[in-house]
């Protein structure tokens, strides 16, 4: 899990994903030199959590920001630079 | 018994607790605001409550650690510390049953204030339809606490709530939960929400596909701009036909009371003062309804975040949060609520800038303002095959203030309030029809607040200007009208030696100081100042043909340039003392928006009189 030492290379940041992209959250904040603790704890009251389900669904017409994804019951709007606070492993990575 | 019981409604943002405020009071609730927080404060008298008990709607929150100042609000009600409100009695803890896991979180944080509480599990219709079924009783069981389904929309669906809420303050409280970190809450909460949904459903597909078109790159801006676009023309064209049986109600008053009083003060206050004062702002009446009709279902159908959502990144280029666009979208009704509702944004920097260039977004004071200069100037003609000009003109203005809001926020955000980008993250609300009683309690609220200060303010100001405008009377064989040897006129001849060099004569001079109250008022006063200069054809005429005949068109373009930047209303002002928390920033802002006024009223009347002579 994301605080055992696991290379999170293995799981890219929401930030790096396209629309279309699915998978669970793998680790929110708390990891490489993004440490943020003001910025987890936001992404957590709004609903990021680990091993919730996650889906990219849109990102906003000028500079592909901010990003809209669906985690759960809820669709949530972040910018990319936010969204490099979270990891996603993804579904084709689980069955491939 | 007979004591007042106070219960709060908490929840999270978009979980339909207005709503549910508004069908558990009805129209029985007012607006208010806290002492030095500005942020709404609605309370209401439950209906059919046989013991008086008031319920207080909160602003939405995602927890108990507040991140901006009106989840602050929030917070500081539950927990007793806020000025002017007591604690209260009990609290509804509203959830909603689509996303059950994310919203249980706050009611496990909320239960730890030990005061009696009722979780409302809402939009239980939506929730059906999405196929999901929640077992509200393994719930109650779980959380320790009653659990009532409701419809918020539906008054039958809420009785039930509003049965339990009459003995809630004797429930006993809660037990607090043991584990209180952010994330094993967050755990706990879904936890919960798994143990009771029977069934998991899908999310709201029709969200899902309208925002397919509704965000799509190419699409999204489009539909964002047609839709500004169309609310401009709307309120130009839909209005006309009640604007003009308004004005000839006026007119047709006007006649009475002439007809029926002998020539002399009564006759001259009432017809050329008060109706002519506040007949010309009544008649707007119409026009602000449909600004509001449009912005109210924006908000309440869930494509105001979308709006948002598309804007972010312009808005982030200029230094602002994609959430000020919420902020600067209600501006268009009113700067207040604008500058209130830029509360929402964490950033201290952000919301001074949002606030500082609020008053640029054209409020609907502005409207009446627009309205009788294009209705004067600008000839009622169609251009391009479908765009009614005095439309076209009308977007124009506004664009005029939305581009130098943005350029200002990037010079603002360069100087005075320098500083790195913070974060955007916020839900996008399901889309949902917007309910028939909540866009009828927003315009009945319009409207009773517009037609109050047309008795209040405007009608004091016409007042006080009227007998500003009789005394002193014109000497004998005075060449002038009598007004012209008046206070008004005297006031008025001093200004107009600042505003001679913009193309305003006197009578605008004067009009523009009863302005400062609100805005409207200018035109009122514009009303009774032409009025009462005019012979008795022009009483008869309506205030745009009088002005057709008395100002140049460099003069009503440079009018219309200075509104657009219009030193704002006492009660802008007012608001942004309070929300910045000294005179400091609204000094700033009136200073700056003036030199803006008239830079631009200077420039627009130079370019015009230059081209058209």
């Amino acid at each position: 899990m994301p605080k055992d030492g696991t290379n999170f290379n293995d799981f890219p940041a929401l930030s790096e994903l396209k629309p279309g992209a699915k998978g669970f959250i793998h680790a929110v904040g708390n990891f490489a030199a993004n440490n943020n603790a003001a910025l987890e704890e936001r992404l957590r009251e709004v609903g990021f959590d680990e091993g919730l389900p996650i889906e990219f669904l849109h990102h906003g017409p000028f500079g592909r920001d901010p990003l809209a994804v669906q985690i759960d019951g809820m669709i949530v709007a972040l910018r990319r630079v936010e969204a490099a606070h979270v990891t996603v492993a993804l579904d084709e990575a689980l069955t491939g | 018994m007979s004591e007042t019981k106070l219960v709060a409604l908490v929840g999270n943002p978009n979980c339909g607790k207005s709503a549910l405020f508004n069908t558990l009071t009805g129209l029985r609730q007012k607006v208010a605001n806290y002492p030095g927080a500005t942020v709404d404060r609605r309370v209401g008298r439950l209906q059919a409550s046989s013991d008086a008990i008031d319920i207080i709607d909160l602003p939405g929150t995602y927890s108990m650690k507040p991140k901006s100042m009106d989840e602050a609000v929030t917070v500081d009600v539950l927990t007793g510390t806020q000025e002017g409100t007591s604690r209260p009695d009990a609290i509804v803890c509203i959830v909603d049953a689509t996303n059950l896991g994310q919203h249980l979180r706050l009611v496990l944080e909320i239960k730890n204030l030990g005061l009696p509480m009722v979780v409302a599990l809402n939009m239980v219709d939506m929730a059906r339809r999405d196929g999901i079924e929640i077992d509200s009783e393994i719930l109650a069981r779980e959380l320790g606490v009653p659990v009532i389904e409701t419809v918020a929309v539906r008054s039958k669906l809420v009785r039930e709530l509003t049965e339990v809420l009459q003995d809630i303050t004797d429930h006993p409280t809660p037990e607090a939960e043991e584990n209180n970190s952010l994330r094993d809450l967050q755990r706990r909460a879904r936890l919960i929400a798994n143990v009771a949904t029977i069934k998991a459903g899908v999310i709201h597909q029709a969200t899902r596909l309208l925002d397919r078109i509704v965000l799509n790159v190419f699409l999204g801006p489009i539909i964002l701009f047609g839709l500004l676009f169309t609310m401009f023309q709307a309120v130009f064209s839909w209005a006309e036909v009640p604007m003009d049986m308004i004005e000839a109600g006026v007119a047709q008053l006007q006649v009475l009371v002439n007809d029926n009083l002998s020539d002399g003060y009564l006759s001259s206050f009432l017809s050329d003062g008060i109706l002519a004062g506040v007949g010309s702002v009544i008649v707007f009446l119409p026009q602000i309804l449909i600004l509001f009709i449009f912005i109210l279902a924006l908000e309440g159908s869930g494509y105001m975040a979308r709006a948002a959502f598309l804007m972010d990144k312009l808005m982030a280029k200029v230094g602002l949060n994609g959430r000020a666009f919420i902020p600067l979208l209600s501006s268009f009704a009113c700067a207040v609520p604008g500058i209130m509702a830029a509360r929402a944004i964490s950033s201290e920097r952000d919301r001074l800038t949002t606030i500082l260039i609020a008053p640029l977004m054209t409020c609907s004071a502005r409207l009446p303002v627009y309205t009788l200069i294009i209705a004067a100037f600008i000839p009622n003609d169609t251009v391009y095959g479908m765009f009614n000009l005095p439309g076209l003109v009308m977007f124009a203005l506004y664009m005029a203030g939305i581009i130098s809001a943005l350029l200002i926020a990037a010079i603002f955000k360069r100087t005075l309030t320098k500083g790195g980008t913070l974060p955007l993250i916020m839900e996008l609300p399901k889309y949902q029809l917007p309910s028939m009683r909540y866009m009828a309690v927003g315009l009945y609220e319009r409207a009773r607040i517009f037609i109050r200060r047309a008795g209040t303010i405007i009608l004091v100001s016409v007042m006080v200007l009227w007998v500003l405008s009789i005394y002193p009377n014109a000497p004998e064989g005075a060449d002038h009208a009598d007004i012209y040897y008046s206070m008004v006129g005297l006031i008025g001849r001093g200004l107009a030696i600042i505003f001679e060099p913009i193309g305003f004569n006197w009578e605008i001079s004067v009009a523009l100081v009863p302005g400062m109250a609100a805005r409207e008022v200018a035109v009122a006063a514009l009303g009774s100042v032409y009025a009462l200069s005019g012979s008795e054809d022009m009483v008869a005429a309506s205030l745009s043909t009088t002005l057709r005949g008395a100002w140049s068109l460099p003069t009503a373009l440079s009018f219309l340039a200075w509104f657009v930047y219009a030193p704002q209303c006492l009660s802008t002002i007012a608001v942004t003392r309070r929300e910045t928390g000294g005179w400091k920033w609204p000094i700033f802002m009136l200073a700056y928006l003036f030199v803006l006024a008239y830079g631009a009223s200077f420039v627009t009347f130079h370019t015009a009189t230059y081209l058209l002579t």
